[in-house]
């Protein structure tokens, strides 16, 4: 019968919950232990890999809700005020552990009181996704910065390491689709992230992404930009 | 600066989860930052009394708290009751994206969202700014709770000329503030330059609040439209825009949106009780029925149930019970003792002991017409019309029902000047003049034989004279014309419930009763082929 069908975004959301209880108590139990034991170089690495690696499955569930939602065309946005040091300081306390593990170094950019409209979670996440991703791929070094371009806002993740892949420069810069699903985990993060840009529609202009391999220190440069 | 594990001593938080472990980690997570005082409860009502007995600083609240209220219900019922004092940071944590949960916020929106999982090192930085954020309003929040709206106005615009960080925020609290005190204008002129500025969703709502307060409901309908299309969750803008249709006498447009509404998120006690004022309308009592024994339901989590939901469920059943002898009629007589028992304990008045007498002995002299019973019920009525106080309109309600249904010359002249006296004292959504309008528009367009324009002004006309017995044979007249001219049959049953009620009136006698019986039969074929 049509009424006893079950809304699969409900079933989604619900076991979503549920996983995130887990992978809540699965950091909070890291960090009790992280307190207790001696940190050997090799136990810090350890636990800077956990960290990234729940930070990962974190980021899938999110992905695979938003894109269900957004195939359903229920995908809402929570439009408010943001300041961007806010939002990046909470992108790095996020991967802190890691970050200080891989002796990255991390520098900012951001204009003073610099604050502009968008959907934090949402945005949150698609730059957790793609700094994840920056952190895996650089040699040592990331900037990310962020400023106010012809009445946008701009964001930046510049690395120094090889740089994306030729093709999928040419996916993400001109098809956008889904095949750039084929591309594994970074094409969906791609994916994901252009999804969320796009959905920032301010004045009938939308938000979009670039890629490309310009970076500041000669690798990637991911640029987000939101009317 | 202060040190930050002194800032959190005197902080005192309560955390609501259901989750047993999780609750444990949020306990030492924020003892941790310093915390003295911390809180615990597993559910929404314990932890409503446990805030009204200590004010806590922080609230940190799930969303999914099993069965009973919901977080953000949790807030807005803080609201209703008028507990949650100005400068508490209600903190909501998720599971999920918070954009899935804010849309049902618009109103009562909660200071933080958090969603899960976090670390100890986010929750400290979210507290930290909240912590900071009290302390700069602080001077404004004990202004508020301290009923001095004057001074916290002109504090917020000190405030925002310090600080720009905060400048939205100060201009959304100056809007609450004018909307609290009523003054519509100038919360509008302050929400429309937020919406200068950037489409956010809450500036809407206040907005659409405002025009609707200022008479302005077609300008209010069109911002609710503009917030349902960005978010078809927005059950709020449903529920304004509920409003504004019933302000505009378009009672269909509010019956579907209620319902629409309702689909989306149904517990919610104002939302079913006016689905089911507008199906007691369209004599939908089958919904009537379900909306108000949900609103009966969520009566045990909040403060906003009333007498009359009760007693208008006694008149829903009842009549229920007068026009069907099967299931429903059975179903609806075993929801009385229910009723009654709750109302004795929820409502001990003297009314509302009158009003449950009424209704025992009205219940009983239909089941048995020939004995005493009519004699009671008799009795009953003479005490209600010598009760001094006003009535309650469902009271009111209740008697009509039994002065139409006994058959007894003696109550109906009791009765009569009583409900004729308190119904004058309502402001009543008939609207005549509307009515005869649409009435007269109809007329005009059924001579030109445009049946359709006819019937879609007759059935307008009726909603807003729903007892008028020749609106509704001119709207079968017209579906008939229409049907015949064209092949078409486009009266809805929603129309054909009203016109079937405003016939039912007619005596056999009546000229106008056989035309009546023949025009409902071909309606009723119609409708069922």
């Amino acid at each position: 019968m049509e009424d006893n069908k079950i809304d699969f975004s409900v079933v989604l959301g619900a076991s979503m919950h549920d996983m995130k209880n887990s992978l809540c108590m699965l950091l909070q139990s890291m960090e009790t232990i992280s307190q207790s034991i001696e940190h050997t170089p090799q136990a810090q690495s350890e636990f800077a890999k956990i960290h990234y690696e729940v930070a990962r499955v974190n980021s899938n569930l999110l992905q695979i809700l938003a894109l269900y939602r957004e195939h359903n065309a229920q995908l809402p946005l929570n439009i408010e005020e943001h300041f961007l040091d806010d939002v990046i300081d909470e992108l790095l306390a996020k991967n802190e552990m890691y970050i200080t593990n891989k002796n990255i170094s991390v520098e900012c950019e951001i204009e003073q009181d610099l604050s502009w409209f968008f959907d934090a979670d949402l945005i949150s996440n698609l730059l957790n996704d793609i700094l994840i991703n920056a952190l895996k791929y650089t040699s040592d070094q990331i900037l990310i910065c962020a400023k106010l371009v012809d009445n946008s806002l701009v964001i930046e993740i510049h690395d120094n390491g090889d740089g994306y892949p030729e093709s999928m420069l040419e996916k993400a810069n001109n098809e956008m689709t889904s095949a750039l699903l084929s591309q594994g985990r970074t094409g969906l993060g791609i994916y994901f992230a252009n999804l969320i840009a796009s959905a920032h529609i301010n004045k009938d202009q939308k938000g979009y992404i670039k890629l490309a391999n310009d970076g500041r220190f000669g690798g990637s440069r991911f640029t987000l930009i939101l009317p | 600066m202060v040190n930050p594990l002194q800032r959190y001593k005197s902080v005192s938080v309560l955390i609501l989860d259901d989750y047993s472990e999780f609750r444990l980690s949020l306990k030492q997570m924020v003892e941790s930052f310093g915390v003295n005082h911390v809180d615990v409860c597993t559910n929404a009502e314990d932890a409503l009394s446990c805030y009204s007995e200590h004010y806590h600083d922080i609230l940190l609240v799930d969303y999914n708290l099993g069965d009973g209220l919901n977080g953000l219900q949790l807030l807005a019922e803080l609201n209703h009751r008028n507990l949650l004092k100005y400068g508490t940071n209600y903190v909501l944590i998720t599971g999920e994206t918070a954009s899935d949960l804010v849309m049902g916020a618009l109103e009562y929106r909660p200071d933080d969202y958090l969603a899960k999982p976090f670390t100890k090192t986010t929750l400290k930085s979210r507290l930290d700014k909240l912590v900071e954020k009290s302390l700069a309003f602080k001077p404004i929040y004990t202004a508020l709770n301290q009923n001095k709206p004057k001074t916290a106005l002109s504090l917020c615009d000190q405030l925002m000329a310090e600080n720009k960080r905060v400048g939205i925020e100060c201009f959304r609290l100056k809007a609450e503030i004018y909307l609290k005190q009523l003054n519509y204008t100038q919360a509008l002129s302050i929400y429309n330059s937020i919406l200068h500025k950037r489409e956010l969703s809450w500036a809407q709502m206040g907005a659409a609040v405002c025009y609707l307060a200022l008479g302005e409901s077609h300008q209010a309908l069109e911002l609710c439209k503009l917030i349902a299309t960005k978010n078809p969750n927005a059950v709020e803008a449903y529920d304004l825009a509920c409003e504004c249709f019933v302000e505009q006498q378009d009672f269909e447009s509010a019956y579907a949106i209620t319902q629409k509404a309702i689909a989306h998120s149904p517990n919610s006690i104002v939302r079913q009780r006016q689905l089911a004022m507008l199906a007691t309308r369209y004599h939908e009592l089958e919904v009537a029925f379900n909306a108000y024994k949900r609103v009966l339901q969520l009566a045990k989590y909040s403060c906003l149930a009333q007498l009359d939901d009760y007693l208008n469920q006694l008149c829903v059943c009842t009549t229920i019970q007068l026009s069907d002898s099967g299931a429903s009629a059975r179903r609806v007589k075993k929801e009385y003792p229910n009723v009654y028992r709750s109302i004795n304990k929820l409502y001990p008045s003297i009314q509302s002991q009158l009003a449950i007498e009424l209704h025992q002995s009205f219940v009983e002299y239909l089941a048995d017409k020939t004995g005493k019973k009519g004699e009671k019920l008799i009795l009953t009525c003479d005490r209600v019309a010598e009760f001094p106080d006003p009535l309650n309109p469902a009271f009111v309600n209740m008697l009509e029902l039994v002065m139409k249904y006994a058959d007894i010359e003696r109550i109906s002249s009791t009765l009569d000047p009583l409900v004729t006296k308190e119904k004058a004292k309502l402001i009543s959504h008939d609207d005549h003049e509307k009515s005869e309008n649409f009435n007269h528009q109809g007329m005009v367009k059924y001579k030109e034989k445009a049946f359709e324009s006819a019937q879609g002004a007759f059935a307008t006309a009726l909603a807003n004279a729903p007892n008028n017995p020749n609106i509704a044979l001119n709207l079968l007249q017209a579906a008939y014309q229409l049907h015949k001219q064209q092949q078409k049959f486009t009266l809805t049953k929603r129309q054909f419930a009203l016109s079937f009620n405003a016939l039912k009136s007619l005596a056999p006698h009546d000229h106008r009763h056989k035309q009546s019986q023949s025009l409902l039969n071909f309606a009723k074929a119609k409708l069922s082929g």
